[in-house]
């Protein structure tokens, strides 16, 4: 079964349509890579399968269920979370209290207001230990707004995951990174995604292809080519389009 | 019938002030995202104005200089105060509307005292323009409607057929893009600003020889108005005229009609045992005048937040 | 802070807030004013602080929970015998079924139209007000009598204060505790980026309402309060200055801080006391204070306090004065135009052949005519503006 399918699905603003038509099918526990060039409507497409938009036309189905009508609550409560690629955190939070956002959302402690949130013990035992995965134990108590770029990103995965999501979108996570800081985002992603259904945006080609078992091509709202990485570096239409003639 | 002409004559022309002074009020919120609290204040400031510089000048340069000084009072409130709250955020720019609303009216009421002013029509006015079975329909009233049509056409050539009028269009939607592309977007919003106090301060100075002159006349207006941008949608001049006239006729339409539940019930049968209940049932339509408004600003808050013709959301 | 000062503060606050059991009447109700203000700025504040909504119209919920706690008294006058220390429930649970309903509707939007919402409800509540005899008595409104329960008569109002003084520590209390809980923390996201709440799989509206709800409970506690200390109530409760008290006294005291909006209200509630006494320009000056705490001490009076501890004391003390030697002239410059355009100045000039006659002003004989009168205020004015603008340069350069 697929986690994500995409039939038909068109996206239009006004007068100009971002997405023209496209069929994308997902599989449970894959790992597949969304490329092409910058205005193709990748993060629109991102934001069609998370819930901000609605599709003007066409369907979207996760694990086999209609979700293109529903709110980013309940895709999110149906087991698909969604990193940002500009980071989109809370100002006035710290480290340790944007991931126990995530973790209390996935204990389904949320409306309890009769306890402190401190004295959920089984909350804060998840909170460190996703800190830990992540590298951020030593910064738990720094507000989140003064973490370094790459820290920043770090603790977006770290809220992303802690909602212990089935499926998991990834909106260029190594953006901004240098080579090796890039190369230890991908070795985190790799670990704690293990057996979930990863679909990442990304520019850096080195990232798509340690990481994925699939690729998508995505270009002025189509999709134009899709298969496994050596299959996409010999596509001539995505060579032409994307890759620039004569690489690889 | 005479009810019905003269409370349509009487309504258009209050819902064609509600336009003067709203316009002004929804172009500012449509461009800058600013709901000017002090807008209704500065309404009331151009009627002061309108009497004080008229008793030196006399009625008709008063109906200039006192939206020119209501205009430059908003000039400097834009430039001075609000730019510079401008970076704390939007809730930051509304508290200072608010106290700013505060400080006018209060402000005013130090200067002019707190019992209403001897604000006069000119002689040359004070006729009838005509009579509808021995009521007369005062020259004055169809004055300001004179003026407050004046006004909506020439703003409306002025947005429609001017460059100026383009730029203000434009960065109604995309501020940042259009002082990219070189226009002094800050000088737009400081000359929408000092307009749309001008309007208001127009309005007052038209109006407070017509209505009271007291200081309560911001209060009184003031709610109906923010009424009238949020129905006719925040930003939008066709709307806030369509709202406006609305509102007025509906307002002044059912301030002299006694109808009540318990009466609508009486093709049922039922106005007798509802009447006994007392209550809701016996509340008048003309009681509830005052009330209708906001009960017409909640629905569209709740079901059509755009207002009618807006398009900001 | 260490554990002596923490002793210290403590006492401080006891003694405090216990002296008004000794207190007269008029200095107890007093006393009773403030806390019942400080209790509601601190509701109100709620919304903001968690989730950065401003209400403009919380007068309704406050009004709810005084009409409340009359209509309860009168109940009791009539034979229900709910003691006096319950009354104020009334209060609680009035404002949390109308906040419940009026915050489901409001917070279907945000931003500036959540703001009109709240204003559109007041407005209407108020418009109706007069009209709804049996709710709310009409123009006189409606009074009651305490009645004696558990051994105390409650004639006198120091006695109504340990009433009021228990139930608004349990106000604070509760509000302090929510900030702690789960659902208080998902409220305090909220302000900062509903989005990614959404993207969490949380029902922001739902939180919206419950923070609401809360809020609207603690104002009915509120005024509840002050119903039982005034014994009567009528519909201008629910007008427009009533919702905005909470707001300016928020702001000036300090929108952030913990403590910040019940310093604004008891300063501001003590201050209106005295002052509108002595002047009727108090709401003048109220709200130019408000604004040039909007415009220049965005932080509120605590939050500019507690965020400049590295300023030097001289410095401090220097700004300080700045601006009180610039208040003091402006008050004085106002205060002389509003004695010189009343109409009693105006028949005193009249009768003295239209001359520059002379008036009191704080028991000095002032000539209107005379340029040190009019100059030397506004030299001091301008002085302090002028200091006050140096050294706060200097600060943003160091």
């Amino acid at each position: 079964m697929s986690a994500i399918s995409l039939s038909a699905v068109r996206k239009r603003f006004g007068s100009s349509e971002i997405i023209r038509g496209v069929d994308l099918e997902v599989n449970t526990g894959e790992r597949h890579a969304l490329i092409g060039p910058n205005g193709a409507g990748k993060s629109t497409l991102f934001n069609l399968i998370s819930g901000q938009f609605r599709p003007t036309s066409g369907q979207i189905l996760l694990n086999g269920q209609r979700s293109d009508r529903d709110p980013p609550e309940t895709i999110a409560r149906r087991g698909l979370a969604r990193s940002f690629q500009i980071t989109s955190l809370f100002a006035r939070l710290t480290v340790f209290e944007t991931v126990r956002l995530g973790v209390m959302a996935n204990q389904g402690v949320r409306f309890c207001f009769w306890r402190t949130a401190a004295s959920q013990r089984e909350v804060t035992n998840d909170v460190l230990a996703l800190l830990d995965d992540v590298n951020l134990s030593h910064r738990a108590s720094v507000l989140a707004a003064e973490l370094p770029y790459s820290e920043q990103r770090a603790l977006e995965l770290a809220v992303t995951l802690a909602l212990r999501p089935e499926i998991i979108l990834l909106d260029e996570p190594t953006a901004g990174m240098s080579v090796e800081e890039a190369a230890q985002t991908v070795a985190l992603v790799r670990r704690l995604t293990a057996g979930r259904t990863l679909l990442v945006v990304e520019h850096d080609m080195d990232v798509v292809f340690s990481l994925c078992d699939r690729i998508s091509v995505l270009v002025h709202g189509q999709i134009i080519a899709t298969g496994a990485p050596d299959e996409i570096t010999r596509d001539e239409r995505v060579n032409e389009a994307y890759l620039g003639k004569g690489l690889h | 019938m005479t009810y019905l002409l003269t409370s349509l004559v009487n309504g258009l022309v209050f819902g064609l002030l509600l336009f003067m002074v709203s316009a002004g009020l929804t172009l500012i919120f449509g461009m800058m995202g600013v709901l000017n609290f002090a807008h209704s204040s500065l309404y009331m400031l151009g009627a002061y104005l309108g009497y004080s510089i008229g008793r030196w000048t006399g009625f008709w340069p008063a109906l200039l200089l006192a939206p020119l000084a209501v205009a430059l009072l908003g000039a400097f409130i834009e430039r001075y105060m609000l730019r510079r709250v401008h970076r704390h955020g939007h809730a930051q720019e509304l508290l200072l509307t608010f106290g700013l609303a505060l400080i006018i009216h209060e402000a005013i009421k130090l200067m002019y005292g707190p019992y209403p002013v001897e604000y006069a029509i000119p002689a040359e006015l004070a006729r009838t323009a005509f009579s509808v079975n021995g009521f007369n329909v005062p020259l004055y009233r169809l004055f300001i409607g004179a003026v407050a049509i004046s006004m909506f056409v020439s703003l409306f050539l002025l947005m429609r057929y001017t460059r100026l009028g383009l730029i203000v269009r434009a960065a109604l939607s995309q501020p940042l893009m259009v002082e990219s592309l070189g226009h002094n977007v800050g000088f737009v919003f400081l000359l929408v600003f000092a307009i749309g106090a001008a309007l208001a301060g127009l309005a007052g100075a038209v109006a407070g020889a017509f209505y009271p002159t007291g200081p309560n006349m911001a209060e009184d207006l003031g709610s109906i108005v923010f009424v009238v941008v949020v129905v006719g949608g925040l930003g939008s001049l066709e709307g806030a005229l369509v709202a406006s006239l609305a509102i007025g006729l509906l307002t002044t339409l059912t301030v002299g009609l006694d109808w009540t539940l318990a009466g609508a019930l009486a093709p049922f049968g039922l106005s007798g045992w509802a009447a006994s209940i007392g209550g809701l049932f016996s509340i008048t339509l003309s009681s509830l005048t005052g009330s209708l408004p906001f009960i017409i600003m909640l629905f569209v808050l709740l079901f059509r937040p755009a207002g009618l013709m807006g398009e900001r959301s | 802070m260490n554990r002596y000062h923490r002793i210290a503060v403590c006492l401080a606050a006891a003694i405090v807030l216990l002296a008004p059991l000794t207190f007269s009447d008029r200095y107890a109700n007093l006393a009773i004013r403030i806390l019942v203000a400080a209790l509601f700025a601190t509701a109100f504040n709620l919304l903001w602080r968690q989730a950065r909504l401003l209400s403009f119209g919380h007068g309704v919920y406050f009004g709810a929970g005084m009409f409340a706690a009359v209509h309860l008294m009168r109940a009791n006058e009539a034979g229900l015998n709910v003691p006096l220390i319950l009354v104020p429930l009334a209060g609680v649970l009035s404002g949390l079924i109308i906040g419940l309903l009026c915050g489901f509707i409001a917070t279907l939007r945000s931003g500036a139209y959540f703001s009109m919402i709240t204003l559109a409800i007041a407005e209407l509540i108020y418009s109706l007000g007069p009209r709804w005899q049996a709710l709310f008595g009409g123009e006189a409104g409606i009074s009651s009598m305490r009645i004696p329960s558990m051994g105390l008569s409650f004639a006198a109002l120091n006695e109504v204060y340990l009433i009021v003084l228990g139930w608004s520590a349990l106000g604070f209390v509760a509000i302090r505790f929510f900030a702690k809980t789960p659902l208080g923390q998902i409220a305090y996201a909220l302000g900062d980026n509903e989005r990614r709440l959404q993207f969490l799989g949380y029902r922001t509206h739902a939180v919206k309402v419950c923070l609401f709800a809360l809020s609207a409970a603690i104002s009915g506690l509120a005024g509840g309060l002050l119903g039982i200390a005034a014994e009567n109530v009528d519909y201008t409760v629910f007008g427009p200055a009533s919702s905005a008290a909470p707001v300016i006294q928020t702001f000036i005291g300090g929108a952030d801080v913990l403590f910040g909006p019940a310093f604004g209200a008891a300063i501001l509630t003590g201050f209106g006391n005295v002052f509108s006494d002595v002047t009727r320009l108090w709401l003048l000056y109220q709200g130019l204070a408000f604004v040039v705490v909007v415009m220049f001490l965005p932080a509120g009076i605590v939050g500019s306090l507690l965020s400049s501890k590295k300023r030097p004391l001289r410095e401090a003390i220097a700004n300080t004065l700045a601006v009180l030697l610039c208040s003091a002239s402006l008050i004085f410059l106002c205060e002389s135009a509003s004695i010189l355009l009343s109409d009693s100045y105006a028949s005193l000039r009249a009768n003295q052949g239209g001359s520059w006659v002379s008036y009191r002003l704080f028991n000095i004989e002032l000539l209107p005519s005379s340029p040190i009168v009019w100059a030397l205020p506004l030299i001091v004015a301008l002085a302090g503006v002028l200091v006050s603008c140096k050294l706060k340069r200097q600060e943003e350069a160091a």
